[in-house]
């Protein structure tokens, strides 16, 4: 018996304890099986929003137990806008997250440049590519199976508009478009509803995004008796256009199908005397309750306010989850099946299916009305 | 002869899935179509079938009246196959498409609103237009008439200004949140048919409907109307009125013990709102196409869950969104239509052979 009480059998005992449980843990580490790897490209602050909201869900999957007895390891890559050669970027970028060996998806790619090329190689390795933020309907046309997008496409946004627009009493619209094929598609498809719905095109007009001038585009419209504008354009002309318009004394309703952050766009709008309309991804005044739940949960992890991007990249893990644990397996044949012709989820943005071309078709979309000094959101009934 | 019969009727019925496919261009999920209020309902109902089998989600989508109307319609492109529509009682007729494609009118359920107070509130007899003079912005002024009649803010604050024989108590209405979809329903069951019989308002509404709409819609802002939270859940809507204060919202919404208000002269009791004496309420009529019922998958299901007394029926999951059961004989009918209701072609082409072209579908079934 030593001084202290601890006599040799007692050491040894727990020296053996010590020497087990180390063999065991180390056994545990080799059986340890490999993490799932989702793969993530983005750029900008959109891409650093997908990024966070994925990341969250990764996170909260892997406390839960993870998926099928394996953890999630999110693999993020970043895109360099400045770097003209994208395109090339997003090959070199897709080559390295295939040399994953247990790579399952990808989310992301924010541009239709880099997401077509990346969506090719995708496809040869097998590799499911879920695309939150692409609304160029041309992603879908290419008959690539492994493409499946989580948010409405321009001939949607589009639709959806015009409908709210006629059901809010407008009936006389001009259509102000630049050249590019984004907006090409949005004004046809606002065409096409507003012929069905009753909504007059007084004018149409078409300029380069790169060399307009507001006043030019908009000259003559005084003496037109038009309602609203439909204004398909990147958001920073699109907004002169809105200013001009207020300036020239035009009292309209300014439609911009495109997505973008309300409260941001409120003060960039000086004293106009008309609104925007803007489709939005949720209400952030009132928003459900698992939005509310989710949201406060990003600004604990993040210390900040969720985006509406960072929800679309919860959302696409979200969708993976659960069409990995429907399937009961990672197969890209499998969850391509499942995702095309059966697959029902309901995110944090709302429910999602998706047509046979990979485009989701159930997102209904909330409207914001924006003026100087307020945001009013209009919400889906369901 | 009779074989040869049933192999026509079939082959017809075949025809006619195979044309009703192709012009829906391979769609694989059901589309609805409704007005804010209702879809609630069709996600209910999408949300069951989707627990209960393997299936997408339907397509949900939404307008206003006419504009749900226009797109359902339309020949120039894929459309819904369903449209969830509410419509008043009194006035209640068959949707009929411009290029008269076989609808399938099938009543599914009631919006019902109501008015409560406390039991030991003084006794207010309301009517329509009594409501909505307490909750309109602006009303004409007294001393002018007619479509050119100047308007004033509204001027009233106790219930007696409106009618003296109401209670000398201030105007206080508890109402659903803001924006909720539940004012949908309030303008149509109450601010418009109130404001209708202001003449003023009345005439102004022949010479420019948008600006009497305007008058008829736009709600008073100061202290007499108290809003429900919209960030509160659903069941914390029923704010219990306390004193002499009124609640105005749906029935489901009433709370343990309040006294219902009578509006035009009916309490809004069960007898009241099947008879469709209780102006308050309205049915709500799922127009589907009869052509579609087999060639879109699910859409039958779909509109057979909508049907069933699980969803509509009393305590079901609708009437937990605000969807007041129809009486067990007119649901029933609405389940056996969803249920054996046949393309038109096969439609007439048997009632052909079984000799009685006018027999309904539910006739046939049996």
């Amino acid at each position: 018996m030593s001084p202290d009480g601890i006599d040799r059998r007692t050491v040894l005992r727990a020296a053996i304890g010590g020497a087990l449980t180390l063999r065991n843990g180390a056994s545990r580490a080799e059986d340890k099986p490999p993490e799932y790897v989702i793969g993530l490209v983005g750029q900008g602050p959109v891409g650093d929003a997908m990024r966070e909201g994925a990341l969250l869900a990764v996170e909260v999957i892997n406390q839960a137990g993870g998926l099928a007895g394996r953890k999630l390891r999110l693999r993020a890559e970043t895109l360099n806008p400045a770097d003209k050669e994208i395109r090339a970027q997003a090959i070199k970028i897709s080559g390295a997250l295939m040399k994953e060996k247990d790579l399952i998806a990808v989310i992301g790619h924010d541009e239709m440049s880099d997401a077509l090329p990346a969506a090719i190689a995708y496809r040869r390795r097998n590799v499911l590519f879920i695309a939150p933020t692409i609304t160029i309907s041309d992603l879908s046309r290419h008959g690539l199976e492994n493409v499946f997008a989580t948010i409405p496409d321009n001939t949607d946004i589009a639709t959806q508009t015009a409908r709210l627009a006629f059901d809010i009493g407008l009936r006389r619209a001009v259509v102000l478009r630049d050249r590019s094929m984004e907006a090409l598609e949005i004004g046809l498809a606002f065409r096409d509803e507003a012929a069905v719905l009753g909504i007059t095109i007084i004018n149409e007009r078409s300029f380069r995004a790169e060399t307009a001038n507001a006043r030019d585009v908009l000259a003559g419209l005084q003496g037109l008796r038009v309602d609203h504008l439909l204004i398909a354009t990147p958001l920073d002309l699109a907004v002169r256009l809105v200013r001009q318009a207020g300036a020239m004394g035009l009292g309209l309703t300014s439609v911009l199908p495109q997505f973008t952050d309300p409260d941001a766009l409120r003060p960039q709008l000086a004293k106009i005397n008309g609104r925007i309309l803007l489709p939005v991804l949720r209400n952030r005044v009132s928003p459900s309750i698992v939005q509310a739940n989710w949201a406060k949960s990003f600004e604990t992890r993040f210390q900040k306010q969720a985006s509406d991007w960072a929800m679309q990249g919860a959302d696409a893990v979200g969708l993976l989850a659960h069409a990995i644990g429907r399937s009961g397996t990672v197969d890209a044949d499998e969850l391509i099946s499942l995702l095309r012709l059966e697959l029902a989820y309901t995110g944090i943005g709302g429910r999602i299916s998706f047509r046979r071309n990979g485009r989701i078709y159930t997102r209904l979309l909330a409207f914001a009305s924006v003026r100087p000094d307020e945001v009013v959101y209009y919400m889906p009934g369901a | 002869m009779a074989m040869l019969r049933l192999v026509i009727v079939l082959f017809i019925g075949l025809f006619c899935r195979i044309d009703a496919a192709s012009a829906q261009d391979g769609r694989d999920y059901v589309r609805v179509i409704g007005r804010p209020e209702t879809l609630a309902y069709a996600a209910d109902v999408a949300e069951a079938l989707v627990r209960n089998a393997q299936r997408k989600y339907p397509q949900l989508e939404q307008s206003s009246d006419e504009g749900a109307i226009r797109t359902f319609c339309t020949t120039v492109r894929d459309t819904p196959d369903l449209m969830l529509l509410p419509q008043a009682i009194e006035d209640a007729r068959p949707v009929v498409c411009p290029s008269l494609e076989p609808l399938l009118n099938l009543p599914i359920g009631r919006q019902v609103f109501v008015v409560y107070s406390a039991p030991d509130a003084p006794e207010f007899r309301l009517t329509r237009e009594i409501l909505f003079r307490a909750m309109a912005r602006e009303l004409p002024r007294r001393d002018s008439e007619g479509a050119l009649a100047s308007f004033e803010r509204n001027p009233n604050l106790r219930w007696s200004e409106i009618d003296p024989s109401l209670p000398d108590v201030p105007i206080r209405l508890l109402l659903p949140p803001r924006r909720s979809v539940q004012w949908l329903a309030i303008e149509d069951l109450v601010m418009r048919p109130g404001c209708a019989s202001i003449p003023a308002i009345a005439e102004l509404a022949l010479i420019d409907q948008q600006m009497a709409s305007q008058r008829c819609l736009a709600r008073r802002t100061d202290f007499s109307l108290n809003y429900a939270d919209p960030s509160a859940a659903s069941g914390s809507q029923a704010r219990i009125p306390k004193g002499t204060e009124l609640s105005l919202n749906e029935l489901r919404f009433v709370p343990e013990g309040m006294a219902l208000v009578a509006v035009e002269g009916t309490i809004p009791d069960r007898a009241a709102i099947e008879s469709g004496h209780y102006r308050m309420a309205r049915q709500v009529v799922a127009v589907v196409k009869r052509n579609r019922l087999d060639a879109i998958p699910s859409l039958r299901d779909y509109l057979q869950e909508m049907t069933s007394p699980a969803a509509a029926g009393p305590g079901g999951y609708l009437q937990r969104s605000g969807l007041d059961p129809l009486s067990e004989t007119v649901l029933r009918q609405s389940a056996t239509q969803a249920r054996f209701a046949m393309p038109e072609a096969v439609r007439r082409l048997q009632a052909k052979t079984v000799g009685d072209a006018a027999k309904p579908d539910a006739g046939l079934a049996r």
